[in-house]
């Protein structure tokens, strides 16, 4: 039971990436935690099940003509640095804050996105 | 100004990428609102600097034997089918349409962050020992 959830989970994060380019992991972590992982765990989990699925989408995404790779090269750098600090970060923050504020961005945009 | 916003936003992606949690939402909504892309480029971008941010959290993840791998090789096995029904979708849409499908989306993914951060904290407090001993259902790295 617990696997099929999975691939049902697995179906819902891949066709959110492939569709938006985004959302998977809004999926896959609340599955995982119901599963019974810790957040932490689950959050590095979903990140391990939105590569894969993005490397896919990217390759369509590129094959169609959307994008060329230049155009992400500006974001990368700090990005890794970014990353760096969240992979040592992870294990060692409660995140109650960032999912405040980010919630919060995320609300306001969402409302810009839709008057727009 | 630009270059300022783009170190801050790449920053911001990286580190919520790395803390799973939605790194996409970031970059995409910066490029939509702020940065003049169209949907479909937006979403590629937002792809690509996915890829390497995801790779070097997932090496500093596994170090610490954070990633269930059993879990994510089952999600990605009916993900890649779903990847291709989700772009031949968003094509369907055309960016008009997407546009407003992914401001949907954010709304969703908003309230629950907001949800579950109020959320989260009384759940620490009431049960911070079940995060220490992880069940023995969930599969180890």
């Amino acid at each position: 039971m617990k696997q099929i959830r999975f691939l049902l989970t697995g179906s819902a994060a891949g066709f959110l990436n492939g569709l938006f380019g985004a959302g998977g992991g809004m999926v896959v972590v609340p599955m995982l935690q119901r599963d019974g992982l810790p957040p932490e765990r689950s959050h590095a989990t979903s990140i391990a099940v939105i590569l894969p699925l993005s490397i896919a989408s990217s390759l369509l995404y590129l094959s169609m003509g959307s994008i060329r790779l230049a155009q992400a090269l500006p974001y990368i750098p700090l990005g890794l640095v970014g990353a760096a600090v969240g992979g040592w970060l992870l294990p060692r923050v409660k995140t109650v804050w960032l999912h405040r504020i980010f919630g919060a961005l995320v609300l306001y945009s969402a409302a810009r996105l839709l008057l727009q | 100004m630009s270059w300022l916003w783009i170190a801050a936003v790449s920053l911001a992606s990286g580190l919520l990428g790395a803390l799973g949690m939605g790194a996409g939402a970031v970059l995409l909504l910066y490029l939509r609102v702020y940065g003049g892309c169209d949907q479909l480029t937006a979403q590629g971008i937002n792809l690509l600097f996915f890829l390497p941010i995801a790779l070097l959290s997932i090496l500093l993840h596994a170090r610490n034997h954070l990633i269930d791998w059993k879990a994510a090789g089952l999600c990605v096995l009916t993900g890649l089918p779903g990847v291709l029904l989700g772009v031949w979708c968003g094509r369907l849409l055309g960016t008009g349409l997407l546009s407003k499908a992914f401001a949907l989306l954010l709304l969703v993914i908003g309230l629950r962050e907001l949800s579950f951060g109020f959320s989260k904290k009384r759940k620490e407090e009431n049960s911070h020992s079940r995060y220490n001993t992880p069940r023995t259902g969930s599969n180890s790295s």
